[in-house]
């Protein structure tokens, strides 16, 4: 059950990445707010200056929390991005940013 | 665009249209099923005109001409709501049809999605969408709510052998049989009805039937009567061209039966008849009707007074409680009325008429809370301003207005809402809204699962079709889609759907996607039997790590069972279980170099190389040029790796299993090619290629495969458990001269499918990736080898060695050395890494025993050096070559000097016993690593002996630094006969206890005495360095044979230990080496006794025993003295004895001070150096402080004290030493008084004379210098 719940979370990610694109051309906001839905599941984006779009999947509806949640990961994820060693687009695998993104989440979500 | 050409119009024309209530006999349908058609199948083609051109005057005056018409027929008992049951097998038939006839392309490769892309709207979906939706939107027909299925006709068929025909057709009409919507009063009962006659030619001529017509006419009037004639055709069967009935028939039986005796005469009649029906009949009765309600509507309903009252009406009537569908509506109630007029002006083409009249009664219905002729009256509305083409806003409200209503029903509004969302889909496809159009194909979809799996894959092709595509939107709902027709069973429907996903998500990095995806395919695939297809897709989810165990047992499970069933093997390239991890790859493999155990290529190659320089001949001595030698043996392949036939090339590669469950993997080995020596083109052709894998390359491997008769490989097998990593040996050993490239490695997964690995492909991208740095070694050569032609290899091995050690251990080993080859080898050579842990002994050692060989034996001969040439290399004799089965053994000395980890390393340089092979020499390498754990810490420090010359007090401190060892010290020897140690105590009284055990110390003073001569005793010293004295340590009860210092384990080992200082063997004129001998007690057995096989050695050199100057006195006299002094004065007389210990003359001043300021100065010196406790660095201040009183006492003499004693003789004196001689200078001094007085007020100053050969660099020995006096007291008591 869990299992199909992980592979329906990927699906309903990667389909929002449809409406992303039509989206982030359209404001200057990097905060899209939530963007598509999927029975009673949320997704919500941020999308940062270079395009790196951070996704988030909820049920529950807390649009400033999620706001503050997004702007706390973006400064985290340019902390990463100044690591020299670190490749754009590559898998984020430092343990710092995982608890401090888990950090985050129980703050504001 | 005219509404009516669009789909949705040409939909609406076709289903919106008057239906005709068919009532017939029995007789009837068997005349026409002699067509293999029923009745209403014989007319239907005739029912669809194109080009009626009927004038139609409805409400206004203004007249136009009605082109496209259609009836629909419908025998009474299909007027009704179908069957749910029903009508859900039909769908469920309809889509397994339209499977089956699919199956053409399921096993092609999925397309490109950028081909997709570019492909026409009608390749997109599926045709047979078009059919599902029409099936499913006539699951909702002849509901009560909707006029429009309300049949508008009713005609009545009786077969002219029908007995008392016109009394059929009363009975037909009166029959209970009748449709509920005529019974229950929701239509008008009375519609137009025609009577139709059926007679059949084949029953025989038509005057009977004329004869009923003509009864008929005057029965039923005139007008509503008909003759039709079929199955004119005699005997003979008509072939249709283009079968007219063809299209009508779903579940088509072979279409030529169709209508075989319908000659066309029959053809004809029945067009005649139906263009009649319609034109005169049924278009005038609408057009009639039509102006007949709008005339009654007008009167009631319009205008300003019947709006008012209507309204006052219907709020009156709100308290009535309702069911959900609101009040019930008979044919003659306004509202029914309203209904019927909108809908017959629909079908007439009047649009606007209809639209006015959808106004008017969706409030009232509205207001009613008649929720479901609402949402109809809504739909209804929608489409009339989709076919009057205005305001599409206002269409589209209407349409999602009708959509959400008919949802708000619940159950009852399902089917209604679903063909209402049909109708807005293509409503809003035709304006290109695809994104809406997917959102509401997405809400269509019901909990019934095959009906949402069409609705979901028509979604995603409205995603795919939007401008621009919404691809991810598209995969997603494809897989939705697939997931559901697989719960349904329908697997080509699944394939489809996912293969089209496959497209999407190529590539994707979403794991949990690509898992999904490609399992499932494979399934499917699965349970079609096409095992190929199902095996390629299920290979991409085995390495599948994200996921639980669960899955992962799985999936592996789902593999497993395709394989089974396929019943083959498969062999796959890029096989992902296990995983290999290419940069553990490592070679050993032999060229001029070999080594003896498989550890040995740890070591660094650099360190083999320093360790080799002194071994290796820098210029071979048979050859004279360089050059042609080296091109001689190896044209064009330096840089190449060499091997030899006949030895094996060891591969080491990890395998890592990346699941949480065990795999199983057996029959690992290598892929290798060898070739001959000439055809280089072709290896470098194929190593170029190495980075494109494709089937070519398969097969090319594949022959790789089959072709191992030059070389022999060996096979693993292992097993893996969850997440574990494996190292896997494995070898190749060519057996003829040529090429041999290591191709890449293969193994077998559980037993069934083959993987293949290629080194070649990843180890260039990566050292492209690397950069340049290594470019000077091509990749290719990395795994190439030129196969020389078998040499002689020399494999060796040193016996007992331990693995661990205490500092100091000593032992006696064997080097073992074989060769299995015919040829012999020859001019062996040695070195070590490490002399001071392994020395290489005599071959008479061979067969000694150990300890006791130490031991001191009576007729001492003279130790001989072994020949060690320079750098420590040890020549083997000449005449000895190694051959066959005799193995040569040559005794090894091992001492455990230091303790830590030691990696020793030995190589053994041979050549060739024939000058003809290829290599000339080779190298045995060994290596082994030690552990050397601490035993004893020994620390010497010497003193001088105060008052004996020559003489020194040496303080051993022993410590027992192990953790658990007791140890026995035995025996302390120096070395160099030109000293003698003796001990200071006898042994018993300090040390009864004799053995040291863990972490005890212990300290023991011994006098060491210098017995150097002369010059002239120097030649037998280096002669004979090792000679020395010893001490014996043991009591005498227990007391051995001394172990003899001199010979040569101990002695050899002294020497690489004084080496390892930095001493050489003759500098020792000042210090002394000691070697301390003990051994550990067996712990287990009885204490007390040492255990006999181990000895222990340690060595401390260059101990010095000088004090800064090479200078040392005694002052020799008597201590106490009676003397009268009321007689005179005494004059006391002293020897001072002075030796020179330097090699070099001195010249020596002794200087006697002036004994006032002295004994000024011994005052102050008291004060300051007091005895008892006192403070270390306060008398060290104190003394320098003494030091620079004394310095300024000497020069303020104070004249007018008198001193106790006075120094007699001259206040100078000069001599000069020879070196190591004594000299004796007489001193004498006179005292005045009683008293204790201390002579040590008198400075010696010496000088040595430089002497240049024994100015050795680095050590400076001081040239001059000078010392204070000892103290030296004396105690004058005036006798009595």
């Amino acid at each position: 059950q869990r299992e199909d719940a992980a592979q329906m979370h990927q699906f309903i990610l990667h389909a929002a990445l449809d409406i992303v694109q039509d989206l982030a051309w359209t404001t200057s906001a990097m905060y899209l707010k939530a963007i598509d839905r999927f029975n009673d599941l949320v997704v919500s984006v941020y999308v940062t200056a270079g395009h790196t779009r951070l996704m988030l999947l909820h049920d529950s509806r807390n649009d400033d929390g999620i706001k503050s949640f997004f702007q706390e990961v973006h400064e985290l994820y340019i902390k990463i991005l100044l690591n020299p060693l670190y490749l754009p687009g590559s898998r984020i695998a430092s343990s710092h940013f995982d608890t401090k993104v888990r950090a985050l989440a129980r703050k504001y979500l | 665009m005219d509404p009516a050409k669009t789909s949705l119009g040409k939909m609406l024309l076709e289903e919106i249209t008057p239906v005709v209530m068919v009532l017939r006999t029995p007789l009837v349908e068997e005349s026409c099923l002699k067509n293999s058609l029923s009745f209403i199948e014989m007319l239907n083609p005739f029912c669809d005109f194109n080009n009626i051109d009927v004038p139609v005057r409805t409400s206004s005056d203004q007249p136009y001409r009605l082109q496209k018409f259609k009836l629909r027929l419908f025998y009474e008992s299909d007027i009704k709501q179908p069957d749910i049951v029903v009508a859900k097998e039909r769908l469920k038939q309809v889509i397994t049809e339209a499977g089956e006839k699919d199956r053409s392309d399921l096993s092609t490769d999925p397309l490109d999605i950028s081909n997709v892309l570019a492909s026409s709207k009608s390749e997109i979906s599926p045709s047979w969408f078009e059919i599902f939706n029409k099936e499913l939107v006539r699951t909702v027909s002849f509901s009560e709510h909707e006029a429009f299925d309300h049949p508008v006709a009713c005609v009545s068929v009786v077969s002219s052998k029908d007995e008392q025909p016109i009394n059929k057709f009363v009975d037909l009409f009166n029959t209970n049989k009748l449709p509920s919507l005529l019974n229950d009063g929701a239509m008008d009962p009375k519609i137009l009805k025609h009577y139709v006659l059926v007679h059949d030619n084949k029953d025989g001529p038509s005057e009977k039937a004329t004869k009923i017509l003509t009864e008929m006419k005057n029965t039923f009037g005139f007008n509503g009567c008909h003759l039709l004639c079929i199955n004119s055709s005699q005997d003979e069967q008509i072939e249709h061209q283009d079968n007219p009935w063809a299209p009508y028939k779903f579940d088509s039986s072979p279409s030529q039966d169709l209508g075989r005796y319908l000659n066309i005469d029959d053809f004809n009649e029945i067009k005649d008849l139906i263009q009649e029906l319609s034109s005169k009949h049924i278009i005038p009765y609408m057009e009639q009707k039509v102006r007949v309600l709008n005339q009654q509507i007008s009167a009631t309903r319009k205008g300003f007074r019947n709006q008012i009252k209507n309204l006052w009406w219907r709020k009156g009537k709100e308290d009535t409680p309702d069911s959900s569908n609101g009040p019930m509506y008979t044919y003659s109630s306004v509202e029914s009325q309203i209904r019927v007029l909108g809908d017959y002006a629909f079908m007439l083409g009047d649009y606007e008429l209809a639209l006015s009249n959808y106004r008017l009664i969706s409030t009232d219905y509205k207001i009613d809370k008649a929720w479901k002729r609402y949402a109809g009256v809504q739909e209804m509305m929608g489409l009339t301003y989709f076919m009057l083409d205005q305001s599409r806003k206002e269409a589209d409200n209407c349409m999602e207005n009708a959509f959400n209503t008919y949802l708000k029903l619940g159950s009852s509004g399902r089917q209604n809402a679903t063909r209402c969302g049909l109708w807005w889909i293509e409503m809003l496809k035709m304006k290109d809204q695809f994104k809406e159009a997917a959102t509401v194909y997405f809400r269509i979809c019901s909990e019934e699962l095959l009906h949402s799996a069409v609705m979901l894959e028509q979604a995603s092709y409205c995603y795919l079709l939007s401008q621009p595509p919404m691809l991810h939107k598209y995969g997603f709902h494809l897989v939705l889609s697939g997931d559901r027709y697989k719960k349904c069973d329908q697997i080509k429907h699944a394939i489809r759907t996912y293969r089209n996903a496959v497209s999407v998500y190529k590539g994707t990095p979403w794991s949990y996607i690509k898992d999904h995806v490609h399992f499932h395919i494979g399934q499917c695939y699965g349970f079609l039997g096409m095992y190929d297809v199902a095996f390629t897709h299920m290979l991409e989810v085995l390495a599948c790590s994200h996921q639980s165990k669960a899955t992962q047992e799985l999936f592996l499970r789902e593999f497993l069972q395709i394989v089974q069933k396929a019943g083959k093997t498969f062999e796959v390239l890029r096989l992902q279980l296990p995983v290999i991890n290419i940069s553990s790859l490592k070679v050993d493999f032999e060229d001029h170099r070999t080594y003896a155990l498989p550890g040995s290529t740890s070591v660094k190659e650099s360190v083999w190389r320093s360790l080799e320089e002194d071994v290796i001949p820098s210029l071979p001595t048979v050859r004279t040029n360089w050059l042609e030698l080296q091109s001689k043996l190896l044209p064009k392949y330096k840089e190449s790796n060499i091997c030899v036939a006949g030895e094996a090339i060891k591969i080491a590669i990890e395998f890592k299993n990346p699941l949480e469950i065990p795999i199983s993997i057996s029959s690992v080995s290598l892929i290798c090619e060898l070739s001959a020596t000439s055809d280089e083109t072709n290896s470098d052709a194929s190593c170029s290629t190495a980075g494109i894998w494709n089937n070519e390359e398969h097969e090319n491997l594949r022959e790789i495969i089959s072709d191992t008769s030059s070389f022999s490989l060996s096979e693993v097998n292992i097993s893996l458990g969850g997440g574990e990593a494996n190292l896997v040996q494995l070898t190749v050993t060519p057996k003829v001269e040529g090429i041999l490239k290591i191709v890449g490695v293969r193994w077998k997964l559980s037993g069934s499918v083959v993987g293949f690995y290629s080194f070649g492909s990843n180890y260039v991208k990566k050292k492209i990736a690397k950069g340049r740095r290594k470019a000077k070694q091509s990749p290719g050569n990395y795994l190439k080898f030129i196969v020389i032609q078998s040499l002689p290899k020399l494999e060796g091995f040193i016996h007992a060695l331990p693995e661990k050690a205490y500092a100091g251990h000593l032992q006696h080993l064997v080097l073992e050395l074989r060769n299995r080859s015919e040829v012999s080898v020859k001019n062996l050579k040695m070195k070590t890494s490490h002399p001071r842990f392994l020395n290489i002994g005599k071959q008479e050692d061979l067969n000694l025993e150990f300890p006791a060989c130490l031991e001191k034996k009576t007729n001492v001969s003279l130790p001989a050096n072994p020949k060690i040439a320079s750098h420590g290399v040890f020549l083997f004799p000449e005449d000895l070559s190694v051959q066959g089965e005799n193995p040569l053994l040559w005794p090894l000395w091992f001492r455990a000097a230091v303790p830590g980890n030691i990696s020793l390393q030995v190589v053994i340089y041979y050549e060739m016993g024939d000058l003809s092979s290829a290599m000339r020499y080779r190298i045995l390498r060994m290596h082994y690593n030690l552990q050397v754990l601490p035993s004893l810490d020994v620390s010497f420090k010497i003193s001088p002996y105060p008052s004996r010359l020559q003489e020194f007090l040496v303080h051993m401190e022993v410590v027992n630094k192990t953790n658990s060892e007791s140890i026995q010290v035995n025996q302390l020897s120096t070395i160099g006969s030109h000293w003698e140690i003796s001990l200071l105590q006898p042994m018993d009284t300090i040390f009864p206890s004799q053995s040291l055990i863990a972490g005890q110390a212990f300290s023991c003073f011994f006098v060491l005495k210098s017995c150097r001569k002369s010059l002239s005793t120097e030649e037998s010293t280096s002669l004979f360095p090792h000679i020395g004295s010893n001490v014996s340590l043991v009591p005498d009860g227990s007391k051995g044979v001394p172990f003899d210092t001199s010979k040569s384990p101990l002695a050899g080992f002294h020497d690489y230990e004084r080496l390892q200082h930095g001493i050489s063997n003759q500098e020792a004129e000042n210090a002394v080496d000691f070697i301390l001998i003990s051994r550990p007690l067996k712990s287990n057995s009885q204490p007390g006794v040492a255990d006999a096989h181990h000895v222990f050695s340690h060595h401390a050199c260059h101990c010095s025993t000088a004090s800064t100057s090479p200078i040392t006195w005694v002052v020799d006299g008597p201590r106490t003295r009676y003397h009268d002094f009321s007689s005179s004065f005494c004059e006391i007389n002293f020897r001072m004895t002075i030796y020179n210990s330097s090699n070099a003359l001195a010249s020596i001043i002794l200087k006697t001070l002036d004994s006032t300021s002295i004994s000024d100065q011994l005052s102050d010196e008291a004060s300051g150096n007091q005895v008892g406790w006192h403070d270390v660095s306060l008398a060290k201040d104190s003394k320098i402080e003494s030091d620079a009183l004394r310095n300024h006492v000497r020069k303020s003499l104070l004249p007018e004290s008198v001193s106790p004693f006075i120094w007699s003789g001259s206040s100078s004196t000069g001599v000069q030493i020879k070196p190591l001689s004594t000299t004796e200078i007489p001193l004498q001094i006179c005292v005045f008084s009683p008293g204790t007085y201390d002579l040590s007020n008198y400075v010696l100053n010496w000088n040595l004379e430089p002497v240049n050969d024994h100015e050795n660099v680095g050590e400076r020995i001081q040239s001059s210098g000078t010392s204070l006096g000892y103290p030296y007291y004396l105690t004058v008591l005036p006798s009595d």
